[in-house]
């Protein structure tokens, strides 16, 4: 048998190749792409906010015109 | 004011965030699974050994879970959108989006796992020469299905 929670020598050699110095930048290597795709997904909903900021910046100057 | 582009956005993100995590279980079911062909780690720890391929699957099971969470999150947000009135539901939008978001996948996962962090390669098992062949193969179905999705999407005459 061998798996994270077995308790077999080669169960030991799973976890200790596993939760060792690399666990968190594995961790992170893991995780990075899913933090790229949550933030295209947020770009995706609400838009750029340089955009959102020059969309603005254009109707300050619209009112300047019409005051 | 909702501009008509404006009021497709919570269709659009849905159907991305969903063809993310489908693309993500496609590599995952299809690469790591049936033709075992690279596992999450298997460049940094090759899985020649029982406990090397079990500490793989421990890393291919987090990617699982992750990849998991993307594809509740699509159809949450999914569910939200059909909810909400002022979204136009169209077909080819959401085909359009999913497909763009399993093309972002592979395009992004491409880049950072196999280019930059070099984590694993599509053919890990192959020689050199033919593992990079393999990871362009694997970019460029990404950019090609970006492609297709966004001409689907502006399909659309209200998005022209």
């Amino acid at each position: 048998m061998a798996c994270p929670l077995c308790t077999t020598e080669t169960g030991q050699e799973v976890r200790a190749g596993i939760f060792n110095d690399n666990f968190f930048s594995n961790l992170l290597a893991v995780i990075l792409p899913f933090a790229v795709f949550a933030l295209i997904s947020i770009v995706l909903y609400y838009g750029l906010p340089l955009k959102k900021l020059s969309g603005k910046k254009e109707e300050e100057k619209n009112d300047d015109y019409t005051e | 004011m909702m501009t008509i582009r404006s009021k497709f956005r919570p269709l659009i993100t849905a159907g991305f965030v969903l063809g993310v995590g489908l693309g993500g279980f496609f590599d995952g079911i299809l690469f790591h699974q049936i033709l075992q062909i690279h596992n999450m780690l298997s460049n940094i720890l090759f899985p020649d050994t029982l406990a090397k391929v079990e500490i793989n699957m421990f890393w291919d099971g987090l990617f699982h879970a992750f990849t998991w969470i993307m594809t509740l999150f699509g159809l949450t947000l999914l569910w939200k959108a059909v909810k909400n009135e002022e979204v136009p539901k169209d077909t080819s939008v959401l085909i359009g989006s999913i497909l763009s978001g399993f093309g972002t996948f592979n395009l992004v996962e491409g880049i950072i796992d196999h280019q930059i962090l070099q984590l694993h390669h599509v053919v890990q098992r192959a020689t050199s020469p033919n593992q990079l062949y393999w990871d362009i193969a694997f970019l460029l179905s990404g950019i090609i299905l970006i492609i297709i999705g966004t001409s689907l999407i502006k399909k659309n005459k209200l998005m022209q």
